[in-house]
């Protein structure tokens, strides 16, 4: 099975950034990547292209973080409470910027369901169009699209303050 | 919310993962779940067998007598010699990797150690005395195996009593003694609350097996419960220009478990410097990221009792011309039943 090892050596760093975007935690993230391997392991000679491998491990993957959140019900909301200031505009601090916006987009994501988490990485990080990210969650494209502007609504209202880093951001500094 | 900008940040925050080679554990979770599937088609097995009356005799290694008839009680006891000096069958254990099957006990090899002195008494109530010894795995985890002289005169294997599982945390199994004939008690200790009581429990020689008989089946569930808070920075100048103020940040133990060693991460997005630390088991934090931001910093709390608080300050130093900014303090939640009150913002202004 040297195959296999070559697929977990050449897939996992891309499985872990989206499973990290969708538990928020490094820990969980590999435990989630290890356990949708280990059933893809099982699977293996089932799956004779690595192309299917890699979507079977994904749809593993979003499936365990969905069916997790059907055992458990939500995940934990985190209180922030008051967020950092948005750091000073001028220049040098760039850094400082997008540090506050993974700081408050990480916190702002796990005020998120589980499945509201899913299809914002599915649409806006693996960018898989509404009828790709159903599929790969066994739901319908209805669902994806409810979930997907209640979870946008979700993130403005629980971190407002993210448009605003947007837009610094995109258009670097403004005074 | 433009969509291209979400993509941007989400991949942004993707970036923190750390690269881990996943192929070693996805290979051994594989084979565990392979190998719990096959030992509970075993046991489906072995029930059916049982309750039709038959019985495993005659297996190598094992003598699965019924309990004693009265042409039994013959025969010399076991000596603590006899046994350390015997090879012996070793039943499976529950984790992957430690060795079953004909063990010498005076040997065990790299894998396994026996632990704790041999415990001579009347296991299987057959009137002669019988042994008990307790062999570790390395990766941590221990079971009771009762030991007996087999018709040929040999010490053989009766069974094994019981194992504890090698879980952090988790109960473990202390010591060994045998009670009355027929009774053996194990003593366990619980490996998340180092401060519990020791539980004894008793387990009995059925003629096929051990199966307990009396005592508690489980520690109470360990608490983990922390609960973060600070107060707000309150900066004044200096003579150079910089901005300083005291984090006044409290922890306070609500769990059952004594925390050893608790960590309380600080992260903050514009570089600053802590230039004092009191109360925290050591006088400076450690820097968990520096260069990239968020600063991340690791305060190392000391032991905390249950119900217990403590709290530490830390004098943070913002560099001219740096506009300061506060941050998030966290501590772990997982197991956690109230994980809110693990995390909290401060301010600096």
């Amino acid at each position: 099975m040297d195959e296999f090892d070559d697929f977990v050596r050449a897939r996992t760093p891309a499985l872990l950034r989206s499973a990290y975007l969708l538990t928020g935690d490094q820990h969980l993230a590999e435990d989630l990547v290890q356990t949708a391997l280990a059933r893809t392991h099982r699977s293996w000679r089932r799956l004779d292209a690595s192309e299917n491998a890699e979507a079977y491990t994904r749809r593993t993957m979003y499936h365990l973080q969905v069916s997790w959140w059907r055992r458990h019900g939500r995940r934990p909301e985190w209180l922030t409470g008051d967020l950092p200031e948005p750091r000073a505009r001028a220049a040098g601090v760039d850094h400082a910027n997008q540090a506050a916006v993974r700081i408050t987009l990480r916190n702002a994501l796990m005020r998120l369901t589980n499945r509201q988490r899913a299809v914002l990485v599915l649409r806006f990080f693996e960018d898989h169009t509404e009828a790709e990210a159903a599929d790969l969650l066994g739901v319908s494209i209805g669902t994806v699209k409810s979930q997907t502007a209640r979870a946008l609504a979700r993130l403005r209202a629980v971190a407002p303050e993210l448009s605003d880093l947007y837009v610094v951001h995109a258009k670097g500094p403004t005074r | 919310m433009n969509p291209d900008d979400l993509r941007t940040a989400l991949a942004d925050l993707a970036d923190e993962v750390r690269p881990v080679d996943l192929s070693d554990r996805a290979r051994a979770t594989s084979r565990q779940t392979a190998r719990r599937q096959v030992a509970a088609t075993a046991t489906a097995v072995a029930v059916v067998l049982t309750a039709g009356g038959f019985a495993f005799a005659g297996q190598p290694g094992f003598d699965r007598r019924p309990v004693g008839p009265a042409d039994e009680r013959t025969g010399n006891p076991l000596t603590e010699g006899e046994v350390t000096a015997a090879t012996v069958r070793v039943p499976v254990w529950q984790t992957a990797g430690c060795p079953a099957g004909d063990v010498r006990l005076s040997d065990p090899g790299p894998e396994l150690a026996r632990w704790g002195p041999v415990t001579l008494g009347d296991v299987d109530r057959d009137g002669t005395g019988d042994a008990l010894v307790v062999l570790r795995c390395q990766v941590g985890e221990n079971q009771v195996l009762a030991l007996h002289r087999a018709p040929d005169g040999t010490v053989a294997t009766l069974g094994q009593v019981v194992t504890d599982r090698p879980v952090v945390g988790g109960a473990f199994i202390a010591e060994t003694q045998v009670g009355p004939p027929g009774l053996v008690e194990v003593i366990w200790r619980d490996g998340a609350v180092a401060t519990a009581e020791r539980q004894r429990r008793t387990y009995e020689w059925n003629g096929t097996g051990f199966s307990q008989t009396s005592g508690p089946k489980s520690f109470p569930p360990a608490a983990y419960d922390v609960r973060i808070s600070a107060k707000p920075v309150r900066l004044v100048s200096n003579a150079a220009g910089d901005r300083a103020g005291d984090l006044e940040l409290t922890v306070e133990n609500a769990g059952t478990i004594t925390l050893g060693a608790a960590k309380v991460t600080l992260e903050t997005p514009v570089p600053m410097t802590v230039r004092s630390m009191i109360g925290a088991a050591t006088d400076h934090p450690d820097l968990v990221q520096w260069a990239d931001p968020p600063l991340r910093l690791e305060v190392t709390l000391k032991p905390l009792l249950p119900g217990d608080r403590t709290t530490v300050t830390m004098r943070l130093v913002y560099p001219r011309g740096m506009r300061p900014a506060g941050g998030i303090l966290s501590m772990g939640a997982t197991g956690d039943a109230t994980p809110d009150d693990n995390q909290v913002s401060f301010v600096a202004r």
